[in-house]
């Protein structure tokens, strides 16, 4: 028997999902003619008050993408506010994701010296964060900003530091916090009654992220054999064992599709294979991006009573964000209709 | 010109006009040296077109790169880039101005953490260097170009007008000695003879 507020936070999933843009709707939307009668037809539901107080002179991809960024965050922060016990720590843990991104840019700043200001931020409310980002953005050097993560759940990304410097690039900093946080998440989700559904769809995310990442990294001719180190720690957050893994760091990246294969992201291969031949990263960005939408609405789709259609909506709402943004930024740059990517 | 017709100037003009084919050489060498320096700069010009492309596909991969992670991502993103800093290096050679680009800091693309951006970033750097080598290769044809110009006209010049004048000048001066000379010798006959008493 589930309890009530599962029933209760999973119908208001169900019902919070019929908000959100169909496919039919974004197939119209990118055969609008232009940004402003783009804005026109998606000023609806609950974009309706912030696309709405945009001047129809000052529509642009810019104004866009922020009242898009604002629906989005102000639906993650919904769902925190529904939800309770639990369920609510799990949400809470996993909207901790934008305080993520803000770290990294702040982060991504500081490791050249450059300024970065609250402006290029998401805004997000001070109780959502663990971080006190207004002391990382204060902090003269990269190490210092680092420090203000010491009292955060993401203090293990600090060893990643080391490596950072070596390679002179924050990615391993980014890629510790990131892991560090699905850590969190999975932790929170591991607690929630019959959340083993939901750990499943958070491993599968932090695992096609990862693989995207590597994939990247070996067609830009990068290094990834440091992740070795690692991959007990990355391993328990994937469908994947940790030696297989290790081939998958090691492998070059064609060989690395047939090490996928003996994995559990077997059904990623047919997604990604394509932009691996071509060596095109952006390709394997969408692909790989594709790929974990499907699967999410596919294994949401199979568990429509369970906690994980809370969190394909939680994912639905961040693919819609980003299928608007691309939509504001063709429309703006003139893209064919049959050239925009939609997730 | 009006010169005075004198063994010293005939000495004077016979040199000017010695340093004045040197000078022709010279300037002919220049030429030659200048117009060979072209000829092998200019394919480097004709392969405009392939750089134009390369950064119009670098562009376009942009684009579409962009549309797909959002300008957000390339802004921060692009903060860990260190700044590109380029020198202007001014040389002379034989007299032509040319302009070499120095690169004095390279932009760190590698360090950039998304994948898609670092690898627009890479295309559009590699583009971007090609661009400023033409532009530097561009820049010296000009000036060679320019100087080439100049040069042939200063060897014509010498060669069909201030030559061929201080030709005639000395021929007119090697003339008019001559002729001074030869009366000089019949006025000297003459006056030898009449004092012989010989009736001429």
């Amino acid at each position: 028997m589930m309890r009530p507020d599962y029933i209760y936070i999973i119908t208001r999933a169900h019902g919070l999902s019929t908000h959100l843009f169909t496919e039919d709707d974004y197939k119209s939307f990118v055969r609008l003619p232009d940004i402003v009668s783009f804005a026109e037809a998606v000023s609806k539901g609950d974009y309706i008050r912030k696309i709405g107080s945009i001047p129809r002179e000052q529509i642009n991809g810019k104004t866009l993408a922020s009242a898009f960024g604002e629906v989005y965050v102000e639906r993650f922060l919904y769902a925190i506010k529904i939800s309770s016990g639990k369920v609510k720590n799990f949400v809470d843990m996993f909207v901790r994701r934008i305080e993520i991104e803000n770290i990294k840019r702040i982060l991504r700043a500081k490791f050249s010296g450059r300024a970065v200001s609250e402006e290029d931020l998401i805004k997000v409310p001070r109780e959502f964060t663990y971080v006190n980002i207004v002391a990382m953005l204060e902090s003269p050097t990269f190490d210092d900003a680092l420090y203000h993560l010491t009292p955060s759940p993401y203090k293990e990304a600090i060893e990643f530091s080391q490596y950072a410097k070596s390679i002179g690039s924050p990615f391993p900093v980014e890629l510790g916090i990131e892991t560090e946080y699905f850590r969190r998440v999975v932790n929170t989700a591991s607690k929630v009654k019959k959340g083993r559904e939901v750990e499943k769809l958070l491993k599968v995310e932090y695992g096609t992220k990862l693989i995207y990442y590597i994939l990247s990294i070996k067609i830009l001719g990068g290094q990834v054999i440091y992740l070795e180190k690692y991959s007990d720690k990355m391993s328990r957050l994937m469908l994947i064992e940790p030696y297989i893994f290790n081939d998958f760091i090691r492998a070059k990246e064609d060989t690395a599709l047939d090490v996928l294969n003996r994995s559990g992201y077997k059904w990623i291969v047919k997604y990604i294979e394509e932009s691996v031949l071509k060596r095109s990263v952006s390709d394997l960005y969408y692909w790989s991006s594709k790929a974990f939408k499907e699967y999410a609405e596919s294994y949401a789709a199979r568990n429509p009573l369970n906690l994980v259609f809370l969190l394909w909506y939680l994912y639905s709402v961040e693919f819609e964000y980003r299928n608007l943004y691309t939509i504001a930024l063709a429309k703006e740059l003139d893209v064919k209709p049959e050239d925009i990517p939609i997730l | 010109m009006g010169v005075s017709a004198a063994r010293g100037t005939l000495l004077a003009m016979r040199q000017q006009l010695k340093f004045i084919k040197k000078g022709k050489e010279i300037l002919e060498m220049k030429r030659d040296r200048i117009a060979g320096e072209l000829n092998q700069l200019l394919p480097e010009v004709r392969n405009r077109i392939v750089v134009e492309d390369e950064l119009m596909e670098a562009y376009n991969s942009f684009v579409n790169a962009l549309i797909k992670v959002g300008i957000e991502e390339f802004m921060n993103n692009s903060k860990v880039v260190s700044e590109f800093r380029v020198r202007l290096i001014r040389k002379l050679v034989m007299g032509v101005e040319e302009f070499d680009i120095e690169i004095e800091s390279e932009p760190n693309v590698s360090a950039i953490p998304n994948p898609v951006v670092q690898d627009i970033a890479m295309k559009l750097y590699n583009a971007f260097l090609k661009m400023i080598k033409l532009a530097e290769t561009e820049n010296k044809i000009e000036a060679l170009a320019l100087d080439l110009m100049n040069t042939a006209r200063k060897v014509n010049a010498l060669d069909k007008i201030v030559i061929p004048m201080y030709e005639d000048l000395v021929r007119y001066i090697e003339d008019r000695l001559m002729e001074d000379m030869l009366e000089e010798f019949v006025r000297t006959k003459y006056i030898v003879t009449r004092k012989k008493g010989v009736k001429i």
